[in-house]
Parts: structure tokens; sequence; C-alpha cells
């Protein structure tokens, strides 16, 4: 197991090269570069650049030289230092940008995920035992109009109702009132009441199609040789149903949890918009839109690694919970 | 108007520009002082306003937000940390005055995005522009005198003034800018057009020298007259000091390049570039960098919320003696979105909310809900839409078309602006050409009808006979090809695609085939350098004085797409870009004798020639009028202007002068 993973690991290394490659050249392929737009970013506010000052800044930034040039500096930075570059739009370190937005990310990315999965694991259960009750179609309808409706759309109709019935659209993630404040109670439940927003609506776009595969694999299991001769055996119906059913269920759903750590950093960025979320999806993609390309460079590369770890994860969580994974690989082996 | 500088006192020191000379500049003041339009009020207000000079340490009265800390002992009283009694300022209060106190729930966005939201508004000049946007006052300065040649001006300070960490305010400050921070131009930009002198025989430019008399007295000295330094000032350099206790500490001319580089890397930055830019030029992020602003940081950027306290030694008064600013705290909320500062003023949440011009019917319809009311401030720029004409595309036969007055004027008429006028602006943008309105300076009688009534007969008649024959539906080119007109504008430009959609439709009314192309700002910028662009609706031309900021509308440097081409063979000598031939060389020739007159009628002469050359020419087509640049502003908050002028050069909000809003009730104004 440990060679299988140690394996894994060094065919990663040459794989997060070559995306890191094709995502730098993608970045600077649009026309303009991060010093034209700033350009014009201060013309709108009424300041003027002149020429000489511009060559300076493109100086400065070295984007006179070819891309990949950039690239191989940047590349060895951050092999030889662990420097990820510098933020042209923030005059800083991209690691501080990053750090910055980490916390909130997290916690509106970890709550959003224990939603989904609180939410759809049992309901998907649920709609199995239950195939075509009431509360199956209810599910199914419910099910299907959270997937139709686009994320966005959901969050600016919960901020309106929010809005008429409390008088707070609950924008951010904080009330003004708390900022720089230390953490007491009472900033403790306003974070919370800012949550349920953000929560429910990046929560429901996965939850509704977790709630189908689900249903869908729990009706496949059920039905399966093995449950059957339990069920004939007289175990108990629902040890059975959580010993044998639910965990062969489980496995297209363990399988993607290595992606959805991307959606956790990067994820709902239209959401975060909306809401005004103080999160890394607004941030990633203002620095894309500037061409800000060391910071939006890192951030591609950096999900790019997560989706490969993501991956590799999902592999190993899999074998430990399905013997019939496990046991394949031993055979061969 | 009666409001003027209060502190006309001694009679040996020159307290105004004589710009006064702006040609009809003061009729401005009619049309943008909103005391004019309160009708006895505004007597009152003239009278309040009256007091020349604090005359006894016993008036100054403080926020009771500082008199506890100075009971606590955490600071010394008021009348030690103000100016010298009679260098105290005394800003005159707009409608009353006001009560100390309260919480202003600003919004801004991010640090990075727009610094300048709320740099403008706090900004403390060493000259700003008066009221009525006649000139400039002393504002940080407390007066200057200069020789009847104009090349020594000499600025006094206001002695005992303090920074807001409690340091003396010296002409050391204004030095240390000067001699470590523009002129090695550590922080970005080149010398200022300011701090330069041309010698009219030959046109070589000259830096100026800047020396200290005294602790409160700085010469400014030119080789040749510099007319309108002080206006240069007003607009490039607007704090032309530093605190030099501070950045003794932090410059690496004086501690070494390590150690600063140490400092840089301390406050998160790679290298010195940014660390100076940062805090030489958008310093107001830093809190523990000294500022004479009326608010200061308590934190420094970067959090979603970030307070700004009252600088408990500012330098100024209400005509009452009560230490400005009126209100205590500023709470900085950054927003992604323009729509959620709609949302948080709807909901009365935002104290004073800026807005384009779009938000006009929303704002209104909500207004008594929200408690607000909607203030509408003057544009300076001459149209709301219209279309600029790259006078250099690369397309030799359209350029040819470009050039041709006729042309233009086809392209003119072409369109119906009553209909844009209803469509776009609510009417109220007038169906009328870029222009400039009555009552401002430099007012050209029929120019707003110049080009402006809607024939499309007359269109395809000028067409005809420029040789655009119709093959069908569609005009060919004299080659023969057919003709295709390119409209682009930014894809983020707000409303993008609604004006250009109806330019369309009306140019293809009379056979012009015609593209829109909304592109990402980025390549909007590579097309307008590269001189690619044919007709854009980017961007406004105009301004308040051609010798202010000339840059749209006399082609000195790369940027505005009519001109770019041009702008960029001025600016690079000749090296490289085009060079301009005809009415247009004309505009730069004027601008070069404008730029040596000493005398401000010859000054106000030459930018009347300017401004009638555009009304001539018509480089950019507008097809309506102006609309106003919009603030919500609390019910619960006085001393805003009804209307003014909203300029750049003015500082934006920062022209109401910021320091004397106040709440009337600031009690119920938390965060």
């Amino acid at each position: 197991m440990l060679k299988y993973v140690l394996r894994r690991c060094l065919t990663m290394i040459p794989v997060v090269l070559i995306i890191s490659v094709i995502v730098f050249w993608v970045i600077q392929l649009p026309p303009g570069d991060f010093v034209s737009h700033r350009v014009l970013q201060l013309q709108q506010e009424g300041e003027q650049l002149s020429a000489v000052e511009q060559e300076a800044l493109r100086e400065r930034y070295g984007l006179d030289d070819p891309w990949y040039v950039q690239y191989l500096a940047w590349i060895w930075g951050i092999l030889s230092r662990g420097d990820l570059g510098y933020s042209f739009a923030y005059s800083q370190p991209v690691l501080a940008v990053m750090e910055r937005y980490m916390a909130t990310t997290l916690i509106v990315a970890l709550a959003a995920m224990a939603f989904t999965y609180l939410v759809a694991i049992p309901i998907g259960v649920y709609s199995a035992v239950k195939q075509y009750s009431l509360g199956d179609y209810v599910f199914t309808t419910v099910g299907f109009l959270g997937m139709a409706t686009p994320n966005f759309l959901l969050a600016i109709i919960l901020m309106y109702l929010s809005y008429t019935w409390f008088g707070n659209p609950m924008l951010g993630l904080q009330s003004p009132e708390f900022s720089g404040a230390g953490w007491s109670a009472a900033r403790v439940v306003d974070l919370l009441g800012h949550l349920v927003i953000p929560v429910v609506v990046i929560g429901t776009a996965s939850t509704c199609e977790l709630i189908r595969v689900m249903r869908g694999q729990m009706l496949d299991e059920m039905t399966k040789q093995h449950v059957m001769t339990a069920r004939a055996k007289g175990v108990k119906e629902s040890t059975n149903l959580r010993k044998y059913s639910m965990r062969a269920a489980l496995n297209p759903i363990v399988s993607t949890i290595g992606w959805s750590l991307t959606a956790i950093f990067t994820g709902s960025t239209i959401t975060a918009i909306v809401l005004n979320l103080p999160t890394q999806g607004p941030v990633m993609l203002s620095a894309l839109m500037a061409q800000d390309m060391y910071l939006a460079g890192a951030w591609l590369g950096f999900m790019a690694i997560l989706t490969v770890i993501g991956t590799l994860i999902s592999d190993i969580l899999l074998a430990w919970l399905d013997p019939r994974i496990r046991d394949e690989r031993r055979a061969r082996a | 108007m009666a409001i003027s500088s209060p502190t006309h006192g001694t009679a040996d020191i020159r307290r105004r520009t004589a710009l006064g000379a702006l040609g009809g500049m003061g009729l401005i003041a009619l049309a943008g002082c909103a005391d004019g339009s309160e009708g006895a009020g505004s007597e009152e207000v003239a009278a309040l306003n009256e007091v020349e000079e604090i005359t006894s340490a016993d008036s100054l009265v403080e926020s009771p937000m500082l008199a506890e800390r100075v009971e606590a002992g955490e600071l010394p009283p008021v009348a030690e940390r103000m100016p010298a009694l009679e260098d105290i300022m005394i800003e005159p209060v707009h409608e009353q005055i006001g009560t100390h106190g309260g919480t202003w729930n600003f919004p801004t966005r991010s640090a990075q995005e727009g610094p300048w939201d709320i740099g403008k508004p706090t900004e403390e000049a060493l000259f700003r522009f008066t009221v009525e946007g006649d000139g400039v006052e002393p504002n940080v300065a407390k007066g200057f005198e200069v020789d009847d040649d104009l090349t020594e001006y000499t600025i006094h300070l206001r002695k005992g003034m303090k920074w807001s960490d409690g340091h003396d305010f010296t002409s050391a400050d204004v030095m240390m800018w000067w001699e470590h921070i523009m002129r090695p131009e550590i922080f970005g930009r080149s010398v200022y057009d300011a701090f330069w002198s041309t010698d009219p025989s030959t046109g070589e430019r000259a830096m100026a020298e800047f020396s200290a008399v005294d602790d409160h007295t700085v010469q400014v000295a030119f080789q040749h007259p510099r007319p309108m330094f002080l206006e240069r000032v007003a607009i490039d350099a607007k704090w032309m000091f530093a605190p030099a206790h501070w950045m003794e500490e932090i410059l690496d001319e004086f501690i070494g390049e390590e150690a600063a580089l140490e400092i840089a890397k301390e406050r998160g930055f790679e290298d010195l570039a940014g660390w100076y830019e940062s805090a030489c030029y958008y310093y107001w992020f830093w809190s523990d960098r000294p500022m004479l602003r009326a608010w200061i940081p308590t934190e420094d950027a970067g959090a979603e919320q970030v307070t700004w306290e009252r600088n408990p030694y500012y330098f100024k008064t209400d005509p009452a003696g009560h230490q400005l600013p009126y209100i205590d705290q500023l709470s900085l909320e950054t927003y992604q979105d323009p729509s959620h500062v709609e949302l948080q003023v709807l909901e009365g949440h935002f104290d004073i909310g800026q807005f384009e011009f779009g938000s006009f019917t929303l704002l209104q319809e909500n207004a008594e809900q929200g408690g607000y009311q909607v203030r509408q401030w003057e544009p300076a720029g001459w149209y709301s839409n219209g279309v600029q004409f790259n006078m250099e595309p690369p397309d030799e036969t359209l350029r040819e078309l470009f050039h041709d007055a006729r042309f233009r004027e086809a392209l003119s008429v072409a369109v119906d602006r009553e209909a844009l006028s209803e469509q776009l602006t609510l009417g109220l943008g007038a169906p009328q050409q870029s222009s400039i309105a009555e009552g401002r300076p430099f007012h050209q009688e029929d120019w707003a009808q110049r080009w402006a009534s809607y024939d499309v007969d007359r269109a395809d008649e000028l067409l005809d006979e420029l040789g655009l024959t119709r093959d069908g539906d569609w005009r060919l080119r004299p080659d023969g090809e057919a003709l295709r007109l390119v409209i682009t504008q930014q894809s983020d430009a707000p409303q993008a695609g609604q004006f250009e959609e109806l330019l369309k439709h009306h140019f293809e009314a009379v056979g012009i085939q015609t593209d829109v192309e909304l592109v990402d700002r980025g390549r909007f910028g590579d097309l307008n350098d590269s001189g690619q662009l044919q007709l854009t609706t980017s961007g406004v031309i105009g301004g308040i004085h051609p010798i202010f900021r000339p840059d749209t509308v006399v082609p000195l440097r790369a940027g505005t797409p009519w001109h770019t081409q041009y702008g960029t063979w001025y600016a690079a000598e000749g090296a490289q870009g085009v060079e301009p031939t005809g009415d247009i060389m004309e505009l730069i020739t004027l601008y070069r004798e404008m730029s040596a007159q000493t005398d401000s009628a010859a000054i106000d002469d030459y930018a009347e020639q300017i401004i009638q050359l555009h009304e001539k020419n018509l480089w950019a087509l507008g097809y309506t009028g102006p609309v106003p640049t919009l603030f919500s502003v609390s019910n619960n908050m006085a001393n805003v202007p009804a209307e003014t002028t909203f300029a750049d050069e003015f500082r934006d909000l920062g022209h109401g002068r910021p320091a004397q809003f106040t709440f009337i009730d600031p009690e119920v104004e938390t965060a």
C-alpha cells in the first residue's frame, strides 16, 4: 500500500509541472498585460501614467520578458525557496494574499460541504428505502428544482426574503459592528447567521445531485444477492442497510470527494460575489481578469495540485472502504 | 458668492490665486453653489461664516470623544493640539453649525481596486480649489506670495500645526517630500508638470528649486515664469509634504538599503518600489503613518471593514470654534459589486452612496423608505453618450473619411437624439451635441445645436456626396469594398451594449453597416494603444479648463481614443505615433503658447481658441448632454451640497468639504 502511495506521489510531479506550464501560458494569452489594465483603471480614477512611467512599471514587474522566461523564473522561485511570486494588484507576495482569505474560505466551504453530505446522504437513503412514496416524490421534485436553479439566483431570492423578513440582506460574513472586535458569543452568533445563506446556496448545488446518486446506488445495492441473503438470515433491516447496502452505495460519493477539494477553494465564485463574501473566488476572478499573473497562476496551480491529491485521497479512501478494490490490488501484486 | 475664504485677514498675504480671470468661471458659482437656490437661508449661512479668526483658546470646542481622552491624560488639551489661534483654518459651514459625533458608514471598493474612494474625500491638499471652482485657495498652507514675473513662490505654513501623531508640521516636511521623495522619483511617478518651467524661446524645461526660509516658510523658485503653479500643485501634487520624522525611519537614504528592504518585507512588500509607492503615494492605508487628514485609519487596509477615527490634531474649526471634523468615525465597508451599495442604501445603512446615473430611478423610488435624499452633482464632461473617432485608424480609406467633416456630420445627424435621450437618460441628458453647458466657462453659443438635428435626408445627402454609393441596403467605400464600421466599448462599462446597439440601428438606417464589439478591459487598452480602434463609445472628453486637465482635449499623451496616436507622437517627441496636421496640430501649438503665458486673461484667450477648434471639428460626437453623478445622502446628515461640480480636479466628493458634514442627531448613527 505504501509503495502504491509513493508511486502515485511520484507520478504527480510531472503532471503538476505540465499543468503549471499550460496554466501560465493560458493566463498570458489574452491581449494586454497587467500594466495596460492598470493604466486604464487609473485613467478612470483620473490619474494618467506617461509612457515612461508605464515602461518603468513593466520593467519592475518583469513583464517585458517573453512568457517562458517569466515562467521559468517563477517556477524556480517556487522550487528553490517556496516563493509563489508577487501579486501586482496587491503589491504583496502571493502567499500573503492567499493567507488573508484562507480562513473565511475554509469556514464557508467546509460548512457548505458538511451541509451537503448531512442533507444528501440521509435523504438519498430515505428516498431509496421508501421508493415511490410521497416523501420520495417531494424530495425528487425539490431536488430537480434545486439542480435547475442557478446558484446566484437562489442567493438573490434568499437575500430578498431575508431583507423583507428581517430587514437585512445579510451581505458578507460579519456585521460591521463586530469587525475588529474580539471573538465573543454575540460575534459567533452573528457569523452563524451570516453563514446560513451562503451555506444553503452553495450546499444545495451539489446536494441535489448527491441525493440522486445516493438513491440510485441504494436501489441497486438493496437488491443485490448478499443483501437478500443477509435479510433471509434474519439480519435486522437497519443493520443490513448500514453494513451492506450503504457501505457499497457510498462508493461513488467517496471517489468524488477528492474533486470537491478544489471546489472548497475556488468554487461558487459568482455566489460569493452576489453575497459579498470575502473568499478566494472573487480574488481569483479579478486576478484572472487583470492578468495578475503570479496570483492567478499560483491559484490555478494550487487547484491542479489539489485535484491530483484529491484523486489520490479518493483512491486511498476507496481502498479502505471497499474490500473488493483492496483485494483486487493485492491479488495483482 | 458670499462664502469665500473666511481667512481673508492680513492684507500682505495673497489668499487666493488671481485666476478669477478664468473667463466666465464666476458663473459656475451661480450654477454650482447650492446656497444660491436656498434663498433666505443662504444669508444666514453667510452671516454664520463671517468669522475671520478664533480669538480665544477658550472658544475652542472639541468632540466629547476627545475630551474623554484629554481627561484621561492620553491627549494634550485641544488648544495645544491645534495650530496657533491666528493660524487655525476656519472652514465655512454649508448649511449649519454641526454637532460632534456619530459614525459615517462609508462604502468602498477594496484598497487595491479603489484607493481613491476614501483617498479623495479625505484629502488635505496644500492648495485646493475654491467652492466656486474659480481658482485655488490655501488649505494646508496658510497663504502665499509670488513675485511679479511668476518665478518665485513663497508658501507660508501654519504655526503650531501638527501631524496626527502630535509631531510639528514644518517646512522640513515639505523639503523632505521634495528632496527625498519627488525628485528621486521613488514612488513611480515622474517629477510633476507643476515643478517645471519652460523657456519661452527654446521650449526647454527647467526644474524648480525648493528652499526652506524658516520653519514655516518654503520658497519655490523657477528659472522661467511658471504661471498656474499653484493650480498645477492642486491637481498634480496635492500633498507636497511628507512626515519627515517618519520618513527618516523608512527611506533607504537614511537607514541604508538593507534596513529599508527589511521594513518593506515586514510590510508585505517584495521590493522598495512597491513599498515606497504605498508609503509615499497611496499612503492613507497605513495606520501608523502620520497624516493631516480629518480622519485617520485605526488599522491597516486588508480587512473587510476598517474604522477611521477623527484626527485629534486636525487644523480646522467651524466658524463657532468647534474642532472639525464633526463626525467622529468612518466605518469603511468593502463591497464587491455596486449593487451591494444600492441594496444597503435602500436599507438605510450607508449614509452617503455615490452612483452612476443608471441608478437614478431606483434611488428616487426608494428615497422615502431608505431615509435619504438624492443629490445631483454636475460632471465636467461635455456629454454623457457619444462616440470618439480614432483619427488615425489603420485603414487609409477610413482615415480619410474620419478626417472629412461631412462624414462626422452625417453620423451626427443620422441619430435621433430625442429618442436616445429618453431611452438612455430618462430625458435628463438633453438631446444635444457634445458641448459646454451654459453658465460654464467657455460656453459657446449654438454649439449644442451644431449637427444636432435628426435629419436622415441630410445624412444620406452627405454620404452620397462623399462617394459612398449604395449597393442594395449597404453603402460601398470609394474603393468599392463594403463600408463597415466597428464601434468598440469595454464590456464592464455601465450598461455596455445598450447605447451601441441604438447607434448601430441609426447608422444602418443610412446604409452604414455597423458592428458592435464589447471587449475586455485589457483588450480595449491594447486596441487603443496600438491605434486599432475605429469608433468607441468609451470615455468622455471635456473638463473644467484645458489648462487644468488637457488630456482629453489636447493630444499631449496617449490614452484618449480620438487622439491617441497624436498624443503618443507628442509625448515621444516624434519618435513614435503619428504627427498631427491642420487643426489638431493647432491644438498643440495653442496649448504650448497658453502654457507660456503669464497673464491669466491671455491664458483664457488661448483656452477659448482650443475650445472653438473642438466646436468646429467635433472629433467626438455627443448625442446626449451630461447627466449628473448621484449621491444618496441620509436625511440625518447636513452640510452636504445639494448640487455642485463633480470633477476629479476638485476631488469628487471632497469638493463638498466632508470635514464639515454633520449628523443632525449623531446619537442614532452607529456602524
